[in-house]
């Protein structure tokens, strides 16, 4: 395939699976534009829990199997609800290191709440149009839980925060990264995540969705979109519902104005 | 302004079409002026509609990413689109093929 068309592809699979993988776009599309795993460094020797040895050390930072299993499996359950093949679990891999990155670099900032977690899911489940219940059936489906979910959004939503604030200083977050992919130590372990692969429960695909079918379903539908009321451009005020009661309405969102 | 010019078409299958930027009141109102833009437009200053659709920042430019959503008479969204890039959005015919 075409390198510039498989590229947008890849895109704009991230962009669909949404959740864990869709905030990292950028990281990701960043690091596959520039040719994709880091190099490989001799293994140096480094403290390790016999019970989460590390696949991956960032600047000292081990990056644990647990959690990189744990976030393969969430690409994978995110993916599949969003109808999109999922990252191969080295792009995964990449995901963590760059979040890491991030997240060693920014300054410091009061972890997410638990509310703006949920608001966050709540948005996520919008744009996908699935239920609550449907996410947590397709997390089960392969040994998840809810709260482990709710940690990887957690640890998303500070990493966004980071990134954020790396852009207030006054650096594109592309140049930052780019930069800081050089700059860092990264060690891949490359033999322990062949076995993590391998030990991965076979080919976990997440559970279809239920499709919409007018047969009764003990599942509640997809949310509804969410209302709003915006001024207009004329000054008049725009209430979504209200345009609704005489017919569709096609929302488009621009990315640029002026 | 593709979908401007098919805004009749649009009208003839019953749907409505509204814009929204993460701008300002001032950009959007220029912008719709300068591009004739006969649908209402809106600014999302804030991004908070932006948020709730879960198209904020995407591209990581903190703008919202292109977007489709078709929303039916019964708030759900009957269909929609995400564009992976700033040029990366479907044809108004695209859109109107996919209308009730």
């Amino acid at each position: 395939m075409h390198e510039r068309a498989r590229e947008r592809r890849r895109w704009i699979e991230i962009v669909l699976a949404g959740g864990g993988a869709a905030l990292f776009l950028l990281l990701v599309v960043l690091l596959l534009s520039r040719g994709g795993l880091a190099p490989t460094l001799p293994p140096t020797p480094v403290p390790t829990s016999p019970a989460d040895p590390p696949v991956a050390m960032v600047n000292g930072q081990p990056i644990g199997v647990n959690l990189w299993a744990e976030a393969v499996l969430i690409d994978q359950v995110m993916s599949g609800l969003a109808g999109v093949p999922a990252p191969s679990p080295e792009e995964t891999l990449e995901q963590l290191v760059n979040q890491v990155l991030v997240l060693q670099a920014a300054p410091s900032t009061d972890p997410p709440s638990d509310q703006e977690v949920e608001a966050y899911i709540a948005a996520l489940e919008a744009g996908w149009g699935v239920s609550d219940e449907q996410v947590v059936q397709a997390l089960e489906a392969v040994g998840l839980d809810r709260e482990t979910w709710k940690r990887a959004v957690t640890r998303l939503l500070a990493v966004q925060r980071g990134q954020e604030a790396l852009v207030a200083e006054g650096t594109p977050i592309d140049e930052w990264l780019a930069r800081e992919r050089e700059r860092a130590e990264i060690v891949i372990y490359r033999e322990r995540m062949a076995q993590a692969v391998a030990a991965l429960s076979p080919s976990p695909s997440p559970s279809p969705l239920p499709s919409p079918s007018p047969s009764p379903s003990p599942l509640p539908g997809p949310p509804p979109a969410p209302d709003f009321t915006l001024e207009e451009a004329d000054g008049e005020l725009f209430t979504l519902y209200n345009y609704l009661a005489e017919g569709p309405v096609v929302l488009v969102f621009f990315q640029r104005c002026g | 302004m593709e979908l401007r010019d098919h805004y009749r078409e649009f009208r003839a299958k019953g749907a409505q079409l509204a814009a929204l930027a993460v701008a300002s009141p001032d950009a959007v109102r220029q912008t719709k002026q300068a591009l004739g833009i006969p649908y209402p437009m809106m600014a999302d200053t804030d991004h908070q509609v932006s948020e709730a659709y879960g198209v904020y920042n995407l591209l990581g430019d903190g703008y919202a990413a292109p977007a489709i959503f078709i929303i039916g008479t019964d708030g759900q969204i009957l269909w929609q689109y995400v564009g992976g890039g700033p040029r990366d959005r479907p044809t108004a015919q695209e859109i109107l093929d996919q209308l009730p």
